[in-house]
Order: C-alpha cells, then sequence, then structure tokens
C-alpha cells in the first residue's frame, strides 16, 4: 500500500479521516494524497444571469482554504503529502481518481459537511462505498 | 499499532478482504483476526432436535472450512492470525466485537454469500458501515 487518497471537506469526520490515514500511511511509507471536490452547482434553467465563473473560482478557492486549514490542524509529519481540488460530483470524482492514480485506500470520514446530525453515514461515505473499486476506509 | 477484524464468509470478496487487510496488517505490523459469524436460524417450534442438530454441525462446518480458506491466505503471506466464530446477527456482533481496545478497525467485503450478484453492496457490509464505532475498510 503506497498510495492514499484521503477525502477532505473540512469536516470533523474528514479531519479524523486525514489523521487515520497519517497513522496508516507512516509504518507503511506511503504517500498520501488530500482531495477536495467541488460538486457543481446547478441553478434553474432560468438563471442565465448567475456569474457561473465568479461562483466556480470561489468554491475553488474555498477549497484550496479547507485544504490549508486542513494541514494547519495536523501536527507536522514528514510524509509526503500532497493536495488538489477538483471540480464534479463528489463520490463519483474520488472513485475515478483512485481508478485512474491507482491508489491503493481510499479514506473518508463517515460523515461530512452535509450529512444531517442524527444520518450516520453521510451521502459521500455511503456512496463511495458503492461506486469505488479500490478499498475504501470509513472513519467515524 | 493493534488488532484488525476481518469479517470472512468464504465469499470471494470476504477473501479479497483477506488479502487486503494482510497487505494492511503486514505494512503496519498489526495482529489478525478473521470472524465468522454463524447467523440465528429461525425455525418452527416443531422442528426435530435432530434437524436442528444437523443444522447447527453444518454451519459449524461452514464457518471452519470459510475461516480455513481465509487462514491459508495469511498463511501462504507468511503472517499469522487468529479465528473467530461467533453467534448471532453479523454486522451487530462484528460491530460488538469492535468495541474491543485491541481493535483498531474491521475489514469487510463489499458483499458477501447472500447479496445478490447485482446488488453492489452486501447487507451486512451495510449495515455494519452505519453502526460499527471502529473505522471499516469494504474491500470490492
Amino acid at each position: 500500500m503506497k498510495k492514499i487518497l484521503v477525502a477532505v471537506d473540512g469536516s470533523d469526520a474528514s479531519l479524523k479521516g486525514v489523521k487515520a490515514a497519517f497513522e496508516l500511511a507512516e509504518p507503511l511509507g506511503a504517500q498520501v494524497t488530500l482531495v477536495t471536490v467541488v460538486p457543481p452547482i446547478i441553478l434553474p434553467g432560468d438563471a442565465p444571469w448567475a456569474p457561473m465563473d465568479e461562483i466556480n473560482r470561489a468554491e475553488l478557492q474555498r477549497a484550496e482554504r479547507v485544504l490549508s486549514e486542513t494541514l494547519a490542524a495536523l501536527e507536522r509529519s514528514t510524509l509526503d503529502v500532497s493536495t488538489q481540488v477538483l471540480l464534479g460530483p463528489i463520490a463519483e470524482t474520488l472513485s475515478q481518481l483512485a481508478q485512474t492514480e491507482d491508489f491503493d485506500l481510499v479514506v473518508v470520514g463517515s460523515t461530512g459537511k452535509g450529512a444531517v446530525t442524527r444520518v450516520l453515514v453521510g451521502s459521500v461515505a455511503d456512496r463511495l462505498i458503492h461506486t469505488c473499486l479500490k478499498p475504501v476506509l470509513v472513519i467515524r | 499499532m493493534k488488532t484488525l477484524l476481518v469479517a470472512v464468509d468464504g465469499s470471494e470478496p470476504s477473501l479479497k478482504g483477506v488479502k487486503t487487510a494482510l497487505e494492511l496488517a503486514r505494512g503496519v505490523g498489526a495482529q489478525l483476526e478473521l470472524v465468522y459469524v454463524i447467523p440465528p436460524v429461525l425455525l418452527p417450534p416443531s422442528t426435530y432436535a435432530e434437524t436442528i442438530k444437523k443444522l447447527e454441525e453444518a454451519n459449524s462446518a461452514m464457518a471452519k472450512e470459510a475461516l480455513e480458506k481465509g487462514k491459508a491466505i495469511v498463511v501462504a503471506g507468511g503472517a499469522q492470525c487468529d479465528l473467530i466464530t461467533m453467534h448471532g446477527a453479523p454486522a451487530e456482533s462484528l460491530a460488538d466485537l469492535a468495541q474491543a481496545e485491541r481493535v483498531w478497525g474491521v475489514v469487510i467485503g463489499a458483499k458477501g454469500h447472500n447479496a445478490l450478484s447485482r446488488v453492489l453492496l452486501g447487507s451486512t457490509t451495510d449495515r455494519l458501515m452505519h453502526i460499527c464505532a471502529k473505522p471499516v475498510l469494504v474491500v470490492r
């Protein structure tokens, strides 16, 4: 196991996921990639005036900020860590990345930002274990 | 690092789970415990004691066979593992066992014997994801 992909959205569960990934990566000597996916924003068809470019740009900037905040929240480590921001449907984009870049493990927090608190497993984690062909580690 | 539980029912995905768990355990220096859960069988009260006995024997034999299959993979990889047979509802029993201090997480195949081939995720795996307090690694 040399390549670990971690889904990051800035939630507590995702931070736990990153910590767990680091915990595994250290003895494995694995490379860790933190990814934040920005889901596409769907607006009603009668809103052609929406400044989509601006919205997307802001969202991508927010994603970059989430990643740097996550890294800042962790203790400095000697691990090989890289970050990436992608645009697309969250679970599908993660599955695809895991496949195309041949990751050995995908780590995801059980509930992200979007989950209602009483829901035990978030929709992204749930969708990911249904679609991802690589091993998925769900951290609560 | 501590112990990884591996849910084994003898099915192809569960044996793939053993392989992934073995790889992970060797990398991080964890212990492996293979677990087979015999689900309760509901029988009408009029069932002959002899029939129940035969059924229990068949279940135990199946458990043993599945665990031995898993163990063979671990041993072939030059590692060791403990074998555990439990009785009860599969997901609940695994989640209970995972509560133990020594357990880091549970590894489980995306689907077991009972899942129809068109079902993408087995019911035990899905249930475990929702109730397990420890990390769950789903292997497809």
